[in-house]
């Protein structure tokens, strides 16, 4: 574990320093967690609220982080199941199967204000978001936040070799689907 | 006969005055051991010349026929082994074409393979369309939004409420608001029916009903008539998907709080006060 990390969590567990450290750990994990949350549920006000959700469960339980890993893979951990979580409320308020939900989240990206359908980038956008849920963590995990196998396998309790066929799945779906459309 | 001459008065009668006079030491060469051996080598030959002149030993049939090409081409053979400097002397085995020039990138090619790969070199091996799209994030974030974020995040939490799931109290609870609602709705959507109708309702005709008349009655009305109770009635929101997130959340509410009463308590405690019984959803 980083050093820094190690320092932080000594201070969150004295009640002085504790405040501090978690601002501390906020500012540090913030954006990579919210970008990490933003690429499966898109809007940004879902992001929030789930957002809120990560970092009081955060709070709640960080005295008792084992440290048996790093701390941005456990983060990154309540980050994915509370994406999950939110993903699976989301289908059970409006009762719809689960490709609407993927249908769901392509139409959150078309209306996106910058949305341009001519843009590669936004095709890659729509591309993912045709993905099953755990195949869109693994390719976002990968392909923008650049995660080792091993650390992946740890944040969704899942084998490389099955990430990394995952991967390689996911990769050609989102290859067919840019090049079909 | 005596031999009682002398050669050297012979010699002087013939005078033979030379010979009288010269050296009579044996000059020729003769190995060592000559007269020694010389018996036993001369039996030997008397033996060997005794022997019949037959060859115990065979030959293979056509030895000697084919001896001269099996001569030349074990010659050919080992000219083939030889390397290409000439020297007869190296043997060689076989080696692909540009072995040596080959191998250093061959053996560069296994070290890279055993090493973790980027990301990138990973993506364009996988597909190298996919990898020469631009990473560029393309979702917006509002302005100063992570700079806003700790402090939304309180610190201190409240401390929160206890919701005690399974106590007896909290089932009865849920029993209640079950059975509140459905007293409700039922009631009013016949109040709704008897003011609409020719019989004047009054609490006391309502009460003076059987469940049975009740339940006949409510079920001919039509969905419409009930939603649009529903409507004017805004604590009863507990079935509908049109109305606001007010109704939307105390839907939930209910929900969740029906959720892990098991069916058969639901059941049963309908079973025993007919006045609650309903086949209303989200009850």
């Amino acid at each position: 574990m980083q050093i820094e990390d190690k320092e932080l969590l000594e201070q969150f567990r004295l009640p002085e320093t504790k405040e501090k450290a978690f601002t501390a750990i906020i500012k540090r994990y913030q954006e990579k967690l919210y970008w990490h949350i933003r690429r499966m549920v898109v809007d940004h006000d879902d992001t929030n609220d789930v957002m809120q959700n990560v970092f009081i469960k955060v709070w709640n339980g960080l005295e008792n982080f084992r440290e048996d890993s790093q701390l941005y893979t456990w983060l990154y951990r309540i980050a994915t199941n509370e994406s999950l979580t939110f993903l699976e409320q989301q289908k059970k308020k409006s009762a719809i199967s689960l490709s609407d939900v993927e249908t769901g989240l392509a139409n959150k990206v078309i209306a996106d204000k910058n949305f341009d359908a001519n843009r590669l980038e936004w095709k890659l956008q729509l591309a993912i978001q045709q993905l099953p849920e755990k195949q869109k963590l693994v390719f976002n995990l990968r392909y923008y936040d650049e995660m080792p196998y091993e650390e992946m396998s740890k944040v969704l309790d899942t084998s490389e070799g099955a990430l990394k066929a995952s991967y390689h799945h996911a990769v050609k779906k989102i290859e067919e689907f840019i090049k079909n459309n | 006969m005596g031999r009682n001459f002398n050669i050297s008065d012979e010699l002087r009668d013939l005078n033979a005055v030379f010979l009288l006079n010269a050296d009579r030491k044996n000059l020729f060469f003769i190995p060592e051991n000559y007269f020694t051996e010389l018996p036993g080598l001369l039996r030997a030959n008397i033996f060997l010349n005794s022997l019949p002149a037959t060859n115990p030993f065979t030959v293979p049939e056509g030895f000697f026929e084919n001896f001269p090409t099996l001569m030349l081409s074990k010659l050919k053979s080992d000219d083939a082994l030889v390397n290409v400097t000439g020297n007869k002397k190296e043997l060689l085995y076989s080696i692909p074409e540009n072995y040596f020039d080959n191998f250093a990138n061959e053996v560069l090619k296994k070290i890279k393979q055993s090493e973790p790969v980027s990301v990138q070199q990973e993506l364009e091996e996988i597909s190298p369309f996919l990898s020469t799209i631009p990473r560029t994030n393309v979702y917006s974030v509002p302005e100063n939004y992570f700079l806003n974020l700790n402090s939304n995040v309180t610190a201190e939490q409240p401390p929160a409420k206890v919701i005690s799931i399974g106590s007896k109290t909290r089932k009865w609870a849920n029993y209640a608001a079950a059975a509140c609602v459905a007293a409700l709705l039922f009631g009013g959507s016949f109040l709704h029916f008897y003011k609409k109708g020719n019989t004047e309702v009054t609490p006391a005709v309502a009460s003076a009903l059987s469940s049975e008349d009740l339940q006949k009655k409510i079920s001919v009305l039509s969905d419409e008539e009930i939603t649009n109770y529903l409507k004017t009635n805004s604590n009863l929101a507990v079935y509908s998907n049109t109305g606001t997130d007010e109704y939307q959340q105390q839907n939930l509410d209910i929900q969740n709080m029906l959720q892990n009463v098991p069916d058969e308590d639901i059941q049963q405690y309908l079973d025993q006060d007919p006045q609650s019984s309903s086949t209303e959803e989200g009850i």
